[in-house]
């Protein structure tokens, strides 16, 4: 174990020694603003897309037309039977009065059939326990007796679900290059200051430092640059995204979908990107340092 | 005391620096170690602060035997030596306190007390009034001069250098021998490779002379030549 006073020795060192190659510093925390700045996009845009998709996929239900001519005590008994199915989650029953209500809702009372016979049907809405399982559902009840038509938009929805699947994979591999990129870009940066001390390393350890001694003002520099780099990247994002949130969000009230919540999303967003560029900055220092300390 | 038995030292490249060296150096004592570019001198000087690894034999350093150092005890033998180089390998980034400041905040010695002890040591080799300097604002003799006082600053039994006046002029080298001179007054064991005959006809102590990896002759108060 180190005393207290060996790390207020370190943690000092390490700020003058940032001090002293200020322009290599500002090269490395440059380097982690900028991988930083694009992971941070990046993640916004991914959760978001992934909040959105998910918002969908609740969304998804299998409309089922009961036959115009079964009465509604036997329609509500074929709900209950189509509640027991596998993979059932929610049904929901709409008489052809309530559904005919929603059509002028949306489109107003001037409609010619309000004056006609209502030439609706009554309606189960059904939801299954997974997105995935809807199609197998939607099978099942149109098998049942006196269903006239199960709507689920078939390969629609089956190829949207494909498509966020698609983004999502994308967007992770995105993530996952960006942040190699990060690591590599930080660790070359803090390498060339490095090579520029092996000498120095040489001369520690030549007075009686031992390699922990070395290390950790190194360590310690390299996670300053990391937090000292987080910093930029989450105001830009937080300030960002605050802005388009307060612009897109009354464009899609009326959607199926909203955006994350930036308030907890950005809160978390910054904590992500400041264990990042520490992570990235320490890690960075470690792996550029670990040549120069073997002893013979 | 040092003790060397039987060392020999053949580098990766196939060299054959040292070839069966036998020497024994007393506590207090002063050595010079002299020969021809590329005898061995370094080589010998390294195998004391393990820089370099004998290949075979016995190097004995306070009775600890070198050749079996662990690299993670190695440290802790560099805190009982005071090494000094011909290129002074001072931090280029620290200045001339905090250089030797450096050598006692290694071993965790309170802040008061290195404070005192480099002011001390600064005095004595005549830097005082230079202490916030960095090593590039200092001339050679000067930088020479900060690497000892890094090198004493912990008062070690045993004082190295190589070649430590190699790079200085005639002047500076003075002053540099009369701080090493100080220092092994004080009790302190000296060894000095070298080939400067001045200094080593001029200030008689032993002097071991190895020529090809071995030692041709050993004599207290002889001269360059080895007589
Ligand atoms: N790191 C090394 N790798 C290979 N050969 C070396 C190395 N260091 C020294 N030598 C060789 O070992 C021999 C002795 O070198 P050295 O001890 O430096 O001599 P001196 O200090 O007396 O000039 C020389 O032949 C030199 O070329
Ligand atoms: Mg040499």
């Amino acid at each position: 174990m180190m005393a207290i006073k060996t790390w207020i020795r370190h943690l000092r060192d390490s700020f003058i020694s940032i001090w002293r190659n200020r322009w290599m510093s500002l090269a490395s925390v440059g380097a982690v603003t900028v991988t930083l700045l694009l992971v941070g996009v990046f993640v916004a845009l991914i959760l978001n897309v992934n909040k959105i998709a998910s918002d969908f996929e609740k969304d998804v239900e299998v409309k089922v037309l009961i036959d115009t001519t079964m009465k509604e005590t036997k329609a509500l008994a074929l709900a209950q039977k189509v509640k027991k199915l596998p993979d059932v989650a929610e049904v929901r029953y709409s008489s052809k009065e309530d559904e005919l209500q929603k059509v002028i809702d949306d489109f107003g009372e001037d409609l010619s059939l309000v004056d006609q016979e209502n030439p609706l049907h009554n309606v189960l809405y059904v939801k299954a326990t997974e997105p995935q399982k809807t199609a197998d559902v939607a099978r099942q009840i149109d098998a049942l007796k006196g269903t006239s038509e199960v709507l689920y938009g078939k390969g629609k929805i089956d190829k949207f679900f494909q498509m966020v699947d698609t983004t999502r994979t994308i967007g992770l591999v995105f993530i996952v290059a960006l942040v190699l990129m990060a690591v590599f870009l930080i660790s070359n940066t803090i390498k060339l200051t490095i090579a520029a001390r092996q000498h120095e390393i040489e001369i520690m350890k030549l007075v009686g430092a031992t390699n922990n001694y070395v290390r950790v003002p190194f360590m310690l520099e390299g996670m300053w640059l990391g937090l000292f780099g987080a910093v930029l990247p989450i105001i830009a994002v937080a300030a960002g995204y605050m802005s388009l949130y307060e612009r897109l969000s009354p464009i899609v009230q009326n959607e199926v979908f909203s955006f994350l919540e930036p308030t907890n999303f950005l809160l978390r967003l910054s904590v992500i990107l400041l264990a990042m560029g520490v992570v990235i900055g320490i890690f960075g220092s470690a792996m550029s340092i670990r040549k120069y300390l073997a002893v013979k | 005391m040092i003790e060397m038995k039987q060392v020999f030292k053949k580098y990766p490249g196939g060299s054959k620096a040292l070839q069966g060296l036998n020497v024994s150096i007393a506590q207090g004592e002063f050595v010079y170690v002299v020969g021809p570019s590329g005898a061995g001198k370094s080589t010998f000087i390294k195998m004391l602060y393990a820089e370099e690894r004998a290949s075979a034999g016995k190097v004995l350093v306070n009775q600890v035997d070198v050749t079996k150092l662990s690299a993670r005890k190695v440290p802790f033998l560099r805190r009982q030596l005071g090494v000094v180089f011909q290129d002074y390998k001072l931090l280029p980034k620290k200045s001339v306190y905090e250089n030797v400041a450096y050598a006692l905040e290694v071993i965790e010695k309170d802040q008061k007390f290195i404070k005192q002890r480099v002011t001390e040591v600064l005095k004595l080799v005549g830097l005082a009034t230079k202490a916030k300097r960095f090593p590039h604002e200092l001339s050679g003799g000067e930088q020479q001069r900060v690497a000892i006082a890094r090198a004493i600053v912990n008062q070690p039994k045993i004082v190295i250098a190589d070649e430590p006046t190699g790079n200085l002029d005639p002047t500076t080298t003075w002053e540099v021998m009369k701080v090493l001179e100080a220092i092994n007054a004080q009790g302190t064991t000296v060894i000095m490779a070298t080939h400067n005959r001045e200094v080593v006809d001029g200030m008689r102590h032993r002097v071991v002379r190895i020529e090809k990896g071995r030692i041709v002759s050993d004599r207290a108060g002889g001269d360059y030549d080895g007589y």
